[in-house]
């Protein structure tokens, strides 16, 4: 038996005094049932499996791991399905195993498991073992699954579950959570170990004389033991398969060059694929938009109606089909096996910034959105590292600052395109090389050491699982609505507000603008009620929409924006900005894809659609008061400088203090990246006036 | 996470003699005799099955290299292989052998 093979592992597993499990603890509520196991045993199949769609997302208190838990209604009984972090061991003192710890054996601020289902991997019995010793010993009942079953035989692998069953003293069911054989025989004996209060093994507590790292050994010993007497064979098949594919993928040339090729069709994926959908968003927010501006009379309750809230929520969802798409991928990309691959063959790259090979998904992802891709850093297991590449991973171009890119090209060089063309590759390599570098200069400094040692279970490859991947999908959207998505909104309707407010008056209007400004605005009033009662009403709409677009640009001054435009206008003029140019700055705040249409509004060109064309036109013959043009290159590459680093981005900010549990690490990164923007943006427009270019 | 106590019994005699992992070519065999690394690396390489009595294999070298350890495949910084101490096992066929 194990007591002789394992003489003093127990001596780390004593549950706290006062929360031994126990028959009395059942039935008190739902009976809670947490699910244990090795990462890559299929215990998040099993999970999908048993729970469905039923299963939500949240943290563990105080962390930022995951939690999913899922009810599970069996005929006599409803259960509470909490999935556990993936383990290969309880005793390691990660915040994984503690979380594990406590909401098995229950803690301080919690109850723990009425029983546990702990999930082995038929196909690798030796290592799964080892945890499977471990939860043994705490004393709580345990219905052990046999997972994977189809793949052992397949493999003519076989396992004696009677035996395993006596030897581990609990139930054991094989089953295949990817197909679903031998569910229904997992539900019947959950109910009837739940029903039948199983007593609870008796704790096993025995002296350790004197070692330590004994523990571990002999456990291991007993797992290796164990596994070979209750199987016979090996997954020899999938083994041997795995190894020649591996020999290509993690080759330090051919791996890469497949590495390549596989990230570049989830980032064309990514970006093709949520296309569609981001379209069909944007146009269904203009039209509600529309819809509701039709209804109601105009005044402020319309305006925050359509421009606030409307287009708040609008600015939410378009970040959907990406966010989608990104875990989509990365699902299929983890399940198959390969992900483990990617990071084994960038860690040794990605170590010489400090940051582990598992940064890189995310950082590809945050070519296209920050938002997704700092969502998805959870495949990096070290907190440090996790949070090395959290703070860079903003500088990456995202999709929304290439409308400012695409403005900045098409003003300085219209007629150039090669140059244009340059100056986008630029921007992205600037985005990409500054992120390195900072990254560097973090692990030398507030995140200080070298990315951990890589150490990954390469798993067997396997088919990815499509339910799996959906599932995922849909967590990740509904954590993204529900965690971002109010703070995005409430930014939204705050930066509403701040354009919005004080409303221009006619007095107002008569201080602020040009006297010839005023003079077309009262011809515009005449000559649009002259053709309204010729009977041409599309020209008077035509002179009516000019007249609002000057009207518009007024009222964007006199607001809280335009008010603090003028107020940090010294604060940018070593860059070259005007306090229009400002104004934009201030506005993309929340978000830097509005820059073009503020631009448009406060150079009196209008919004919309037609505005693009004719706001480059606008800018291109813009004068400062000295007569030279504004937009030149010394002004506008110092621009485009400025929007490649800046933090300009309130919907990323909410996920970073999301992802590291605090506002300062929030905080921290809106700051560095504004003094890097800015400085940047500073050294640019220095070296181009020094050597002549205005 | 720091474990709470710090208890490092001196390296034994095994624990610094002989060879690390690192030094082993592909398709050669090992026993690990101990890990000589501190307490959080320890843990770490422990739990994946880094710990003294296992049989490794090497399915590939280099950094990172490839190794084989009850039953599965682990990627493994070069760091971290030195870390491990062996006695080669090539003499005779393996019980890792075996049992594949």
């Amino acid at each position: 038996m194990h007591d002789t093979l394992s003489p003093c592992h127990a001596t780390t597993l004593e549950p706290a005094a006062g929360l031994r499990p126990g028959a009395a603890r059942l039935h008190r509520r739902a009976p809670r049932v947490a699910l244990v196991g090795n990462p890559n045993a299929g215990k998040t199949t099993l999970f999908n499996r048993l729970t469905g769609l039923r299963a939500k997302t949240a943290n563990f208190p105080g962390t930022t791991l995951e939690r999913r838990l899922g009810r599970l209604a069996l005929p006599g009984v409803v259960v509470e399905l909490e999935d556990l972090p993936g383990l290969y061991t309880l005793a390691a003192g990660n915040v994984e195993e503690r979380v594990a710890r406590d909401a098995i054996q229950g803690s301080v601020s919690r109850e723990g498991a009425t029983a546990v289902i702990l999930v082995l991997d038929a196909t690798n019995l030796a290592r799964n073992l080892f945890l499977a010793g471990e939860v043994r010993d705490l004393g709580v009942p345990v219905l052990v699954v046999l997972n994977m079953i189809d793949l052992a035989e397949k493999e003519r692998l076989e396992v004696d579950a009677a035996a395993l069953s006596r030897e581990l003293e609990a139930p054991v069911v094989a089953l295949s959570a990817r197909t679903g054989a031998g569910m229904d025989r997992l539900r019947e004996e959950l109910e009837a170990m739940l029903g039948e209060r199983v007593a609870p093994l008796p704790l096993v507590e025995r002296a350790c004389p004197g070692c330590r790292g004994c523990e571990s050994a002999a456990r291991f010993d007993w797992a290796e033991d164990l596994a070979g007497r209750v199987s016979r064979g090996a997954a020899s098949i999938s083994s041997e398969r795995t190894q020649q594919i591996d020999r290509v993928l993690t080759h330090p040339v051919a791996g890469l060059g497949v590495f390549a090729a596989a990230m570049s069709l989830v980032f064309i994926a990514i970006f093709t694929l949520a296309r569609y959908p981001m379209g069909l968003i944007e146009s269904w927010t203009a039209d509600v938009g529309a819809f509701v501006a039709g209804h109601l009379p105009g005044g402020d309750l319309r305006s925050l109606l359509v421009d606030g809230l409307i287009g708040g929520v609008g600015g939410v969802l378009v970040f959907l089909p990406q966010i989608c798409i990104l875990f989509f991928f990365i699902s299929l990309l983890e399940d198959s096996g390969y992900l483990a691959r990617a990071a084994f063959v960038m860690d040794r790259l990605m170590g010489k910034v400090g940051l582990p090979g598992k940064a890189f998904v995310p950082m590809l992802s945050a070519h296209a959105c920050a938002i997704p891709a700092i969502m998805s850093t959870r495949v990096i297991e070290d907190r440090r590292d996790r949070l090395a590449t959290i703070l860079v991973l903003p500088l990456m171009t995202c999709s929304a600052r290439l409308p400012v890119y695409a403005l900045v090209t098409a003003v300085l060089f219209a007629d150039r395109p090669v140059l244009g063309g340059l100056s986008f590759a630029a921007a992205y390599a600037l985005g990409i090389g500054v992120a390195l570098g900072t990254a560097w200069l973090f692990r030398r400094t507030i995140v200080p050491g070298d990315s951990l040692p890589l150490l990954l279970e390469l798993p067997t490859y396997k088919v990815p699982s499509l339910r799996n991947a959906l599932l995922a999908m849909r967590d990740r959207a509904g954590l993204f609505l529900t965690k971002a998505g109010s703070v995005i909104l409430l930014i939204a309707i705050g930066m509403w507000v701040a354009a919005t407010y004080p409303r221009l008056g006619d007095a107002s209007l008569r201080r602020l603008a040009s006297s010839a400004d005023l003079a077309a605005l009262d011809t515009a009033a005449k000559e649009s009620a002259d053709a309204a009662r010729a009977g041409d009403s599309a020209r008077a709409r035509a002179i009516e929409g000019r007249a609002a677009a000057l009207r518009g640009r007024y009222a964007l001054q006199h607001s809280l924006a335009g008010r603090l435009g003028k107020l940090i206008e010294p604060a940018f003029r070593p860059l070259g900005f005007d306090w229009r140019m400002d104004v934009g700055v201030l506005t993309s705040f929340a978000a830097r894809e509005t820059f073009v249409s503020t631009l448009a509004v406060v150079y009196g060109v209008g919004a919309g659609d037609e505005g693009g064309a004719n706001l480059h036109q606008t800018l291109r013959a813009e004068r400062r008061s000295d007569g030279s043009p504004l937009f030149g290159l010394a002004t506008a590459l110092p621009l485009l400088v400025f929007y490649v680093l800046a933090m300009q981005c309130l919907a990323t900010q909410a996920v970073t203090r999301r992802e590291t549990g605090s506002w300062k690490w929030a905080l921290f990164q809106l700051g560095y990246m504004t003094v890097l923007a800015y400085s940047a943006a500073l050294v640019t427009r220095i070296v181009l006036r020094s050597v002549g270019i205005a | 996470m720091k474990p709470v106590f710090k208890f490092d019994p001196a390296p034994s005699a095994t624990e610094g003699a002989g060879e690390s992992l690192e030094a082993l070519s592909v398709a050669m065999t090992a026993r690990i005799v101990g890990v000589s690394a501190p307490g959080e690396e320890r843990t770490r390489l422990e739990a994946m099955g880094l710990c003294a009595g296992r049989l490794v294999e090497v399915v590939k070298a280099g950094d990172p290299m490839i190794i084989r350890v009850l039953g599965t495949r682990i990627g493994l910084a070069a760091a971290l292989a030195a870390r491990v101490r062996i006695t080669r096992n090539d003499a005779f066929p393996s019980d890792a052998d075996r049992n594949r």
